[in-house]
């Protein structure tokens, strides 16, 4: 399956329910870390050049969406695989994230990487 | 009685019946400072949901609500919808409360079921009806407050998949015998 296709699985409403009624950010972790299409794009990070760009890239269009609270489960989805491909992009994109209203999850991870990024430099 | 201004702080002491003060998230400030989410998308993910269980063969008795303040089942529960607590620290709230684990057999409505994938917690559930037919639990119904979204009644083992399956039961009840 090509990113794009990746992309419009993880921004299904399909997809993005099977996280929402998760009741811990732990639970969220454990959740992506069995998914499949989860699975399948953090195998293309660590593969494909300029695949994680793209993830960035797509949080970002993601981000600008009027309805963006309905994608926060896509996006912390894509922080996820970002997490475990490259920590200073992900170190970024959390930082954009954070500048974002009505996220939750997203938010979560978000704070959990730049922790986890400041731990590293220190 | 004096009723406290709301503050900045969304977040609310809860206490177990130990005096044990429930942890909640450092995160949940800034749910408060972004915002929360609209009905509309609340509504849209439910639908989404159903259609999902439905296509599974799972079934659903009812949408009991649908909230845009910000708890879950545990705060459902343990916090009178006031509260995210996650859901990790169940079972320290159960023991704080005085719960203890009873068999499928013993189940009574006002009771608890926990849920479990892979041996962690995922969710908890409040038993609202238990059938029985010939003495044998036949059906139990379950209200719960499924993680950001709507608060369902459904059949205890007809949940999301990322819930797993029904793990325990548990009860504060002491036996009463009418003297």
């Amino acid at each position: 399956m090509s990113l794009v296709k990746d992309f419009e699985t993880i921004e299904s409403l399909e997809f993005i329910v099977q996280f929402s009624v998760l009741s811990g950010f732990s639970s969220l972790l454990r959740a992506f870390a069995n998914d499949a299409t989860v699975e399948a794009l953090s195998a293309k990070l660590g593969a494909q050049a300029n695949a994680c760009q793209s993830v960035v890239n797509r949080i970002n269009q993601v981000l600008t969406k009027s309805d963006v609270e309905l994608y926060d489960e896509s996006i912390a989805a894509y922080l996820f695989c970002l997490w475990k491909a490259d920590l200073p992009l992900a170190h970024k994109a959390s930082e954009r994230i954070l500048e974002t209203g009505g996220l939750w999850w997203s938010v979560q991870l978000a704070l959990h990487i730049i922790k986890e990024a400041q731990a590293e430099t220190v | 009685m004096t009723l406290l201004p709301f503050d900045d702080d969304p977040r609310k002491p809860v206490y177990a019946r130990s005096g044990w003060e429930i942890p909640q998230l450092e995160w949940s400030e800034f749910i408060y400072h972004s915002g929360l989410q609209t009905e509309t998308v609340v509504r849209q993910r439910t639908d989404s949901l159903l259609r999902d269980m439905a296509r599974k063969q799972k079934r659903i008795t009812r949408i009991r609500s649908v909230s845009t303040y910000l708890y879950n089942c545990v705060g459902m529960i343990f916090a009178n919808r006031r509260a995210w607590i996650e859901i990790d620290v169940l079972d320290d709230i159960l023991r704080e409360d005085g719960y203890t684990k009873v068999a499928l057999q013993q189940l009574e409505a006002g009771d608890i079921v926990s849920y479990a994938f892979d041996g962690s917690p995922t969710h908890v559930g409040l038993v609202t009806f238990v059938e029985r037919y010939e003495g044998e639990v036949a059906g139990v119904t379950v209200l719960s407050k499924w993680g950001k979204d709507a608060e369902i009644l459904h059949p205890m083992s007809d949940v999301p998949v990322t819930f797993g399956a029904p793990s325990d039961f548990w009860s504060e009840r002491t036996p009463h015998v009418i003297g």
